[in-house]
């Protein structure tokens, strides 16, 4: 973090941290795991393959998450 | 130093949790205020976590961080992806919170508060928490597979079958009895009703934005819809006061259980993002929500808990369920303190995101200690009720009497003093006609989380506005789990069929797809009806059963964890698996024979069966028969729960013998024997 930017900036940085990591639980209770991580381990590690677009992704784990039912609790 | 100010710390807090638990525990006379027994249970919990769920992670199962885990080894960013630890916790308790630790501690106050939270305190601690944490460790170590493949793999072919089935029966059982809830909470009642038929349009409408207008913005169109819901709660509202239309959504149980039958069909055979998805993600938003709300209006309100400590009922003569303390208590709160099912979950999707195994002891004992928690505040809703008002709603209407004039009576000569007048004001208060025989506890907790949350938010009309959001918020998690429930029930069915006729076993076959689902919903279908028509109210029938079912497949999960630990040549940590295997396989088996041949007809199957049929062979009628049909109907119906429960006893006794065999097999040989996943070097794997 910019020590120099200390005070609001700092703050800001926090928020925007906190909501980011939020946003990814609540995408995650939903069975969405989070796109930029999937994106950076496509292109990383098969770069001949055109990786899936956000559509496509999100459509996937809808499939993936339901598609046999999903043993949810009681 | 500060390791001496470490340790000393947790000794006062120690302290403190203890002389919390002993106001909870010896104060009589007086009402106890709710915020001692919140402290005892976070103090409990909290030291739990820090020293026993340690060791179980370093010492018994020696979790090792330099071992890749699947999601290191097999990262694809889908299914297999190294996540962070917080955000996994909420993935793991979002998939483990459903209705059960909910209904079960409600259910339970009918002995008193203080028998309930022992046995969620203790049960957790020592045996829900690490059922659920190892699990989790033994579907890391192996690339994530399920329960049933697991055991499979180390009990043999045969104890992996035997689970299967049993998994299958729980599953049958676990939709009826939460169909039931449902239908109970809904009975006679057009405000709710017509909330909760809101949300199918409503998640459809969610769907279609989600796939055709904004594909894939989850947080918009979960937004919408929560906005759409308290909307429909409002309008429920207007619905229930207007004639005509209240007359329009006015069903008795009988019309709402055909209902929830068909529902059950038509939505598991839908597409799952037409409707299944998007209410899933409401359901789930909402759970949260309302779980963390509840939390903090707890603590702002602080209730006195009303509720005795310790009830008259413990004897077992009460009139919520039947059967006396021991088993009966154990198997009615199973979700808060021990549930089997969780052992499913923790060899789901999370085992394959967990990013390192020190993690383990976080999400699979923390995730299921803040289940704990919630089963906690339920029960203090549930206490914080007058108990005249409590025992008024969940005792069947052939004990209250059809009159507040005539249940207030009743409920009196019991010893909780109550005025026909605050019975009819309850009910107006909440905006419904009468409070008398709501059975099935989420009516309980909605009226118990309605006064909590109306002494933060008050206002005209308010109490049954949060009645109404209560009941909502049960119904929409319970009917997501329905037709996720069916699709799990139709696929296994389907796996089942293929070995009769092949193509029946094609996912995509549409003949295989609706006889699968037909028989799903037909078998749970069944017990829902009955439950509907059952002379006792149906969830005194049904949720020992359920209760049973979900302790079976716990007690299954441990025996397998005790042979797995036994081939892993860790045998001097077994007690950690064993204790509570053996407390479960106790409880499960002590239960199915009291209620296969306890002879108190309320208790035991059989004697009630006989009780009808002997009755019908001299030609009288017992109520709520009219008919012989109906007679010999209620006489078949028991004789059918009588053989669901001897299944369940004979499922728990034939995994022990095969758990028995494979550990005297590995004990026999002077290696580890476990199936684990070769080790590889965490530090060797790119992410």
């Amino acid at each position: 973090m910019n020590r120099a930017g200390a005070g609001p900036n700092r703050w800001l940085a926090l928020a925007r941290a906190g909501w980011r990591q939020l946003r990814e639980t609540a995408r995650l209770a939903v069975g969405v795991p989070d796109y930029g991580s999937y994106l950076r381990h496509a292109r990383a590690q098969h770069p001949d393959v055109e990786p899936l677009s956000y559509e496509e992704f999100f459509a996937n784990r809808l499939a993936a998450r339901y598609g046999r039912g999903r043993s949810r609790c009681c | 130093m500060t390791n001496i100010l470490n340790k000393l710390g947790w000794v006062a807090f120690a302290l403190f949790g203890a002389a919390c638990l002993a106001v909870v525990a010896l104060q009589r006379g007086e009402p106890v205020n709710a915020i001692w027994l919140v402290c005892a249970a976070v103090a409990a919990l909290v030291i739990a976590y820090r020293f026993y769920g340690r060791f179980i992670a370093t010492s018994a199962l020696g979790l090792d961080p330099s071992r890749a885990t699947p999601a290191l080894r097999r990262n694809d960013g889908l299914d297999f992806v190294p996540t962070d630890r917080w955000v996994l916790y909420g993935h793991h308790f979002a998939a483990i919170a459903g209705a059960g630790p909910l209904v079960g501690p409600v259910l339970a106050a009918q002995m008193g508060y203080l028998p309930g939270t022992l046995w969620i305190l203790a049960g957790v601690v020592f045996a829900g928490a690490v059922q659920d944490m190892v699990i989790l460790f033994c579907s890391t170590r192996r690339d994530g597979r399920s329960l049933g493949d697991m055991i499979r793999a180390e009990l043999g072919n045969t104890a992996g079958s035997v689970a299967m089935l049993g998994i299958l029966a729980i599953m049958i059982i676990l939709l009826a009895v939460l169909g039931l809830v449902v239908v109970k909470a809904l009975a006679e009642s057009p405000w709710g009703t017509f909330t909760v038929a809101a949300t199918i349009p409503i998640a459809m409408f969610m769907g279609v934005y989600m796939r055709w207008l904004r594909p894939g913005r989850i947080l918009e169109a979960s937004l919408i819809g929560l906005v759409l819901l308290f909307v429909s709660i409002w309008l429920g509202g207007v619905v229930a006061h207007d004639p005509e239309w209240a007359a329009a959504f006015h069903f008795d149980g009988r019309q709402l259980a055909w209902m929830m039958i068909a529902y059950g069909f038509i939505a598991s055979v839908l597409p799952v993002w037409f409707l299944l998805a998007p209410r899933d993600y409401l359901s789930t938003f909402l759970k949260i929500g309302t779980i963390v709300g509840l939390a903090i209006a707890i603590l702002w309100v602080r209730p006195d808990l009303q509720m005795p400590a310790v009830t008259k009922f413990i004897d077992g003569s009460g009139p919520v369920w039947s059967g006396g303390l021991f088993p009966f208590l154990f198997i009615t709160i199973a979700c808060g303190a021990v549930s089997g099912f969780h052992a499913l979950i923790s060899s789901g999707t999370t085992p394959k995101m967990i990013a390192s195994e020190s993690d383990i002891r976080l999400i699979g004992y923390g995730g299921m200690l803040m289940e704990a928690f919630v089963a906690i505040m339920a029960l203090i809703a549930a206490a914080a009720l007058q108990p005249g008002v409590y025992f008024a709603m969940n005792s069947p209407a052939a004990v209250l009497g059809g009159t507040v004039e005539s249940a207030a009576a009743a409920i009196s000569q019991w010893g909780f003093v109550i005025t026909p007048e605050v019975l009819a004001q309850t009910a107006k208060d909440i905006g419904e006609s009468t409070i008398l025989s709501r059975t099935g506890g989420a009516p309980t907790l909605a009226v118990g989380m309605a006064q909590i949350l109306h002494s933060v938010l008050s206002g005209e009309g308010m109490m049954a506005f949060w009645y109404h959001y209560a009941i909502l918020f049960e119904a929409l998690f319970i009917l997501t789990t329905i037709d996720a429930g069916t699709r799990v029930g139709r696929f296994m069915i389907q796996d089942l069929l293929g070995t009769v006729h092949a193509g029946l076993r094609q996912t995509e076959s549409w003949a295989g797809n609706l006889i699968a689902t037909g028989l799903c919903v037909a078998g749970w279908g069944w017990f829902l009806y009955q439950g509907v028509v059952d002379p006792l109210g149906g969830i005194n029938t049904l949720w020992p059963l359920f209760g049973i079912a979900n302790q079976m497949l716990a007690a299954l999960a441990l025996i397998f964890a005790c042979a797995v630990l036994i081939k892993m040549k860790r045998d001097r940590y077994l007690w950690v698996t064993a204790l509570p295997a053996g407390w479960l396989v106790l409880c499960t088996l002590t239960a199915s024979w009291q209620k296969l041949f306890h002879e108190n007809p309320k208790i035991g199957f059989l004697a009630n069966a006989h009780r009808f049929s002997d009755a019908a062979a001299k030609g009288e009628l017992l109520a709520p028969a009219k008919t012989q049909a109906a007679m010999q109907q209620i006489a078949f119906n028991n004789y059918l729960d009588a053989a669901l429960c001897a299944l369940f006893a004979v499922v728990v006794l034939i995994t022990l013998v095969f758990g028995i065999l494979a550990a005297l097999k590995a004990r026999r040989n002077s290696q580890p024997t476990a199936l684990e996943t070769p080790y590889v070097s965490a530090a060797t794997v790119g992410t």
